[in-house]
């Protein structure tokens, strides 16, 4: 009995996708909605195994300029967050400046990254990575800040030094912080690389829609939409997965407990 | 004999110079190398302040701290301490939680790899000590909160300190577990003789372990009396349902509600 509800809790989140579909499909039937407005979900699904080949093309291109993005994002983010997570006074000094930073609307960027880097990945790969490098490096620093306190007393009376702290306690202790900001940042690279395609690119998804939608072809830019948050899902699995592997013991000693 | 822990007319503000809080006024006192100090007074009254001066984590405002004939300056060596919340590592197992300390202090942390095997036996060796046997592969939070103050204490305990801070480590834990606990640190005492000082509200606690208490009062924080507790070694539990016992546990009382009004 136990198992059965078990699966069904698994399944339940299948069931809302599907049952999604169904109600936006039986929507556009019943209200007759135009598909040049809201295309119906089999259309779109018609669509993208027509131009199967093509969108997997643009997909591909956003997936790995989203991933190098990412990828400088987690360096960066991870040394960043030590580097300002260390020392509370270099935390206070910058953080003004990086939420300044952090508030500037992305999209206005990407003009200026097309002056200095022209037409293309680059400026994607530069856009997915200043918005999901933030949250990885405040969440790491606030990871190894929040040490408690009684147990850097603990260190010190031994005769630690910083980097110890740091090493045995301090990246150990942020790492549960820095994977449920990796969640996050994930989703944020791909908006981040999209963004930068529908202004200024020749390839991607982001890039596909825009030409999709000057031609008034909406059925192929909802696919695109489609496959975006189809990537992002899978990057978030991704992510988690990564998260459940690494640092259980993070969620097993706050929440619910496992056995 | 030198003290090993001398404080000279020690005080210590907190926040700054002239209106700071006075948190520690005029401290003296010398605790005797291999001596069991147990620390009480009101809520307030600067006994963690004296632990953070006596380890250096804290500097002091005037006067000076010896500690083992070094003068306190910055952060003390090899000093073992523990809390009354257990501050484990959740990401560590038992045992590895309380290897932590040799993998940090000297001599031992450059002769961790050649000696792992016989660090581990003495952490078991330990951990048999306070009862946790069998519980060596277990992460914290498959522990109660008893057990993980247990392995806390071994884990303050694993480098053979020589002076050993104790801030009210058995405070959260239910009566029959701490009067074990009590036991076992006394067993632990007199096994290896580091120098204690013990920081309590439980008088009962203070007068059965301590060769002497220290009576502190608040505003500012200060010591107003010492008692010498004469009672034999090793002492029973039963100890503390002595007439003598009373007694004493009385006029301390009396001398920190004096203090406390
Ligand atoms: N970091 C700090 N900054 C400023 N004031 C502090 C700090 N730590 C403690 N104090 C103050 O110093 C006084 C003594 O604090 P302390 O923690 O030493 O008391 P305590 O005797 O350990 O109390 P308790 O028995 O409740 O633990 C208190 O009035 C407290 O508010
Ligand atoms: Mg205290």
């Amino acid at each position: 009995m136990r198992n059965f509800s078990a699966i069904l809790d698994k399944l339940v989140p299948l069931f809302v996708i599907i049952a999604f579909f169904i109600i936006w499909e039986l929507a556009t039937v019943l209200f007759q909605i135009p598909s040049f407005l809201l295309p119906a979900p089999s259309t779109i699904f018609g669509v993208m195994a027509k131009s199967f080949v093509p969108i997997m093309g643009h997909a591909g291109q956003t997936l790995w300029t989203t991933c190098i993005g990412f990828a400088f994002a987690i360096a960066f983010g991870l040394l960043g967050g030590v580097v300002l997570g260390s020392s509370p006074r270099l935390y206070r000094a910058f953080y003004p400046l990086l939420i300044g930073f952090n508030s500037i609307p992305k999209v206005a960027v990407v003009p200026v990254l097309v002056i200095w880097f022209g037409i293309g990945t680059i400026p994607a790969i530069i856009s997915a990575f200043l918005i999901s490098f933030f949250p990885i490096m405040v969440n790491v620093a606030t990871g190894i800040a929040t040490l408690e306190p009684e147990l850097k007393d603990v260190l010190l009376a031994l005769g630690a030094k910083r980097r110890d702290i740091m090493v045995k306690v301090g990246i150990p202790r942020s790492m549960p912080y820095f994977f449920a900001s990796l969640k996050i940042a994930i989703t944020l690279a791909f908006v981040g690389a999209i963004i930068s395609e529908t202004v200024a690119a020749n390839s991607g998804i982001g890039y596909l829609m825009v030409s999709a939608a000057s031609r008034f072809d909406v059925p192929l830019v909802f696919a695109g939409l489609l496959v975006t948050s189809i990537m992002g899902v899978g990057m978030y699995g991704v992510a988690a997965v990564i998260e459940q592997r690494t640092v259980g013991w993070a969620m097993r000693s706050t929440g619910a407990q496992v056995q | 004999m030198q003290p090993f822990v001398d404080f000279d007319n020690v005080s210590l503000r907190y926040g700054g110079e002239e209106n700071g809080l006075l948190a520690l006024s005029d401290i003296n006192l010398k605790v005797k190398e291999g001596e069991f100090i147990a620390i009480v007074g009101p809520s307030g009254c600067g006994k963690s302040t004296f632990l953070k001066a006596t380890t250096g984590l804290w500097p002091v405002t005037s006067g000076s701290i010896t500690v083992n004939q070094e003068k306190v300056r910055g952060p003390v060596n090899c000093v073992g301490m523990a809390f009354q919340n257990p501050t484990l590592l959740p990401w560590r197992n038992t045992i590895n939680n309380v290897l932590l300390p040799l993998e940090v202090v000297q001599p031992q942390r450059s002769m961790w790899g050649r000696k792992r095997q016989d660090y581990i036996q003495s952490a078991k060796d330990l951990l048999e000590m306070v009862n946790l046997t069998g519980s060596e592969e277990k992460f914290p939070w498959q522990l109660s909160g008893g057990m993980q103050q247990r392995v806390s204490i071994c884990r303050s305990l694993i480098h053979e300190p020589k002076l050993l801070m104790l801030d009210e480590p058995f405070g959260a834990l239910d009566m029959f577990t701490r009067e074990d606990l009590w036991v076992a640190l006394q067993d632990i005492w007199l096994k290896k003789r580091p120098t204690i000082i013990l920081v309590t509200h439980d008088i009962r606690e203070a007068v059965y372990l301590a060769d002497r208490v220290i009576i502190m009062a608040a505003r500012p924080g200060r010591i107003v009396a010492e008692e010498v507790i004469p009672f034999e070694r090793p002492r029973p539990l039963s100890l503390t349902f002595d007439s003598e016992f009373g007694k004493i546990f009385s006029s301390i009382r009396e001398k920190i509600t004096e203090v406390s009004v």
